[in-house]
């Protein structure tokens, strides 16, 4: 289900840097020249992949208007986040776009019931007439989350476990009818065995109701199991963006490389290497200069530690930056995801 | 076969609450060899962190309330706390879940190491006090200038290691860790794994490794136990459990993985753990369990063996229909 006339949320070469020490003097690039889009005519599934300090928070951030760009801009529709006109504009846009935080212990006033914060932006936004309509609409998305109302409304958070609170989350959000729907982390602290469920709640959302969907996580694996797309993010810099399946099964980027490679198996015959541990390092600061990824790279060159490499097209549904891979086009991550789409499920992709 | 360095038979944990006492281990039993790899997986409220700090006998607000735990023979859960004192460390140690937040912020890393020393009467010049961490860090992967920094001013997968350092410095028999790479990226949580099964191998200390990912055990550990609702309720080699589960909770738990192979395929556990405020009755794990029948709703299921496998138990009246 797509629409023509869904609004994308577009990020356009942005830049965010944060200043500290006497004068800013010392600069963090939290991301560098990050070109991404989200919804609009292709509701696709954008996986975020990065460890600590990738910059993938900070990416949410600037998705949800938390947080300005320093270069560059992020639009909603033909709009600016920055310029819109009007409360009209605003609301749509935070209507639309939605967010499910890492925490499902945190986001939630104890002092309320589990209901509170659905229904209230149900009332302002104007979806439901009063407190009665809200609150079925309320329990209409609860059990499309596969929660039932009837033990869950009326309950106060500690009452609830981290996956029904999770859940109640993306219920909150779905309430809201949005075309965008932002996850950071949704799972990481939810038990293995809740996991499954509320991924395959996501992918519902996105499939059935065409929500467009960034995950950002940590988690490769679950990554691949729920994208069309994954991006992979180091120091800020898209590392490599392409199709779920050239980024996971013919991974270029060494920095995807070692990333695959630290993942275990979740079968015991294969082999995981863990004696030789690749001697990768560990991220500590980011170099001022070229590659953020030099100094744990196995591949560096002397000029990876001066030049930044650009996004080079390597396939039309991939591109990596790295000079490895360096070639006549470059290219934006938007774009990739523009070639990549909604890719659908194939058959032969059950487990074996 | 060599007698096991730790031995435990029938614990039973119990906390205190507000609301009556919380059963968070009910009659767990499994034992380690010394040199062996056993690990204790399961989800939140499995009573798996809690089986750990009773053996540290660390425990809050709790009390070992059955069962026996010997470490090379010793009965612990006798022990005065002056024995426990010295036994900790030095015999059996703790490789923590936070190591971001379990070192001292105040103390520099060779005085936090030092404590270690100082608290079995170990003593040294100050010069071979340096030379001995200088060789303990080098063993757990950092330069011995570490010894000189505050924890601010490590990353958490060096701060982890540094718990490492501690936990083998007296060369115990057997080293728990829990959770020890949750809080780490990772491909720092693969180098640290390596280490730690290098030092232990190194020491031929035997561990226990708790956690809540399958596939990190699967590459891990030796055997692997189960854990639901403070019941072990498989046991047994891990490859073994692997390639033939014999419990349903444990093949749902493998199925749950996500894997490099299935996009877009979802297999999620219904239904929630249930409160260890109530005893369930029957087998903890029925009213989530695709294959419970009658019997399950009454009867608790004891540990028995699986045919055909040494060392191989699950608690299912129905372990034999379990098929991956």
């Amino acid at each position: 289900m797509t629409d023509e006339t869904r609004p994308a949320l577009v990020a356009e070469h942005v830049d965010v840097t944060f200043s500290a020490g006497f004068g800013g003097r010392i600069k963090t690039h939290a991301l560098r020249d990050l070109s991404l889009v989200v919804g609009g005519a292709q509701p696709a599934i954008t996986a975020v992949v990065g460890e600590s300090g990738s910059g993938k928070t900070t990416l949410m951030r600037l998705l949800l208007g938390f947080q300005s760009a320093t270069a560059g801009a992020v639009r909603f529709g033909d709009v600016a986040l920055t310029e819109f006109r009007g409360a009209a504009a605003l609301n749509d846009y935070r209507r639309q776009v939605q967010a499910v935080f890492q925490d499902p212990f945190d986001v939630f006033n104890p002092f309320y019931r589990i209901e509170h914060p659905l229904v209230a932006p149900l009332v302002t936004f104007g979806l439901a007439r009063n407190r009665a309509q809200a609150l079925d609409l309320v329990a209409e998305a609860m059990a499309a989350v596969g929660l039932r109302p009837s033990e869950t409304i009326g309950k106060y958070p500690h009452q609830l476990s981290g996956g029904q609170r999770q859940r109640v989350m993306i219920a909150r959000a779905l309430s809201l009818r949005p075309t965008i729907l932002l996850a950071d982390e949704p799972v990481s602290m939810v038990d293995a065995s809740l996991r499954s469920t509320i991924l395959e709640s996501l992918w519902q959302m996105n499939r059935e109701k065409g929500i467009a969907l960034v995950y950002v996580t940590h988690d490769l694996a679950t990554a691949y199991q729920i994208a069309d797309v994954i991006l992979v993010l180091y120091g800020g810099m898209v590392m490599e963006v392409g199709s779920a399946r050239q980024v996971i099964h013919a991974p270029r980027h060494p920095y995807t490389r070692a990333l695959i490679d630290a993942v275990p198996s979740p079968d015991p015959d294969v082999d995981w290497n863990l004696g030789d541990g690749r001697a990768t390092g560990e991220m500590q600061g980011l170099p001022s200069a070229g590659c953020p990824f030099a100094p744990r790279c196995a591949d560096a060159m002397a000029r990876c530690g001066i030049e930044t490499p650009a996004l080079y097209r390597t396939e039309t549904d991939r591109a990596t930056a790295c000079f490895l891979d360096e070639g006549p086009e470059t290219t934006t991550a938007a774009k990739v995801q523009h070639s990549v789409g909604i890719v659908p499920v194939q058959i032969e992709d059950k487990a074996g | 076969m060599t007698a096991p360095v730790l031995d435990v038979a029938g614990l039973s944990v119990e906390y205190r609450t507000s609301s009556g006492p919380a059963f968070a281990v009910t009659d767990v039993s499994f034992s380690v060899q010394p040199g062996g790899r056993i690990g204790l997986v399961g989800e939140s409220g499995s009573g798996k962190s809690t089986t750990v700090l009773a053996l540290m006998r660390l425990l809050r607000n709790g009390s070992i309330a059955a069962g026996s735990a010997r470490l090379e023979g010793v009965e612990l859960t006798g022990l005065s706390e002056s024995a426990m004192r010295a036994t900790r460390f030095a015999r059996m140690s703790l490789v923590p879940q936070g190591a971001m937040s379990s070192l001292n912020p105040v103390l520099r890393i060779s005085e936090q190491i030092g404590d270690i020393f100082d608290d079995h009467g170990i003593r040294h010049g100050a010069a071979a006090r340096r030379a001995i961490l200088d060789t303990l860090l080098n063993r757990v992967g950092l330069a011995a200038a570490v010894q000189d920094r505050f924890p601010h001013q490590l990353s958490g997968g060096m701060k982890q290691r540094v718990c490492i350092a501690m936990a083998i410095a007296l060369e115990p028999a057997l080293i728990l860790a829990d959770e020890p790479t949750s809080a780490l990226d990772v491909m720092v949580q693969k180098q640290v794994m390596a280490t730690l099964g290098r030092v232990q191998a190194d020491i031929g200390a035997g561990i226990v490794l708790i956690g809540h990912d399958m596939a990190l055990m699967a590459h891990f550990v030796d055997d692997l136990g189960v854990m639901y609702a403070g019941r072990m309720v498989e046991r047994g080699p891990v490859r073994r459990l692997f390639a033939a589960p014999h419990h349903p909770y444990t093949l749902l738990l493998i199925e749950a993985l996500p894997t490099f192979r299935a996009r877009g395929r979802f297999r999620g556990i219904p239904g929630v753990a249930p409160s260890l405020l109530t005893q369930v009755a029957g087998c903890p794990f029925h009213p989530r369990c695709p294959m419970a029948v009658d019997r399950c709703r009454t009867e608790t299921p004891a540990l028995r063996p699986v045919a055909g496998a040494q060392g191989h138990v699950a608690a299912c009246h129905r372990a034999e229909d379990v098929s991956r």
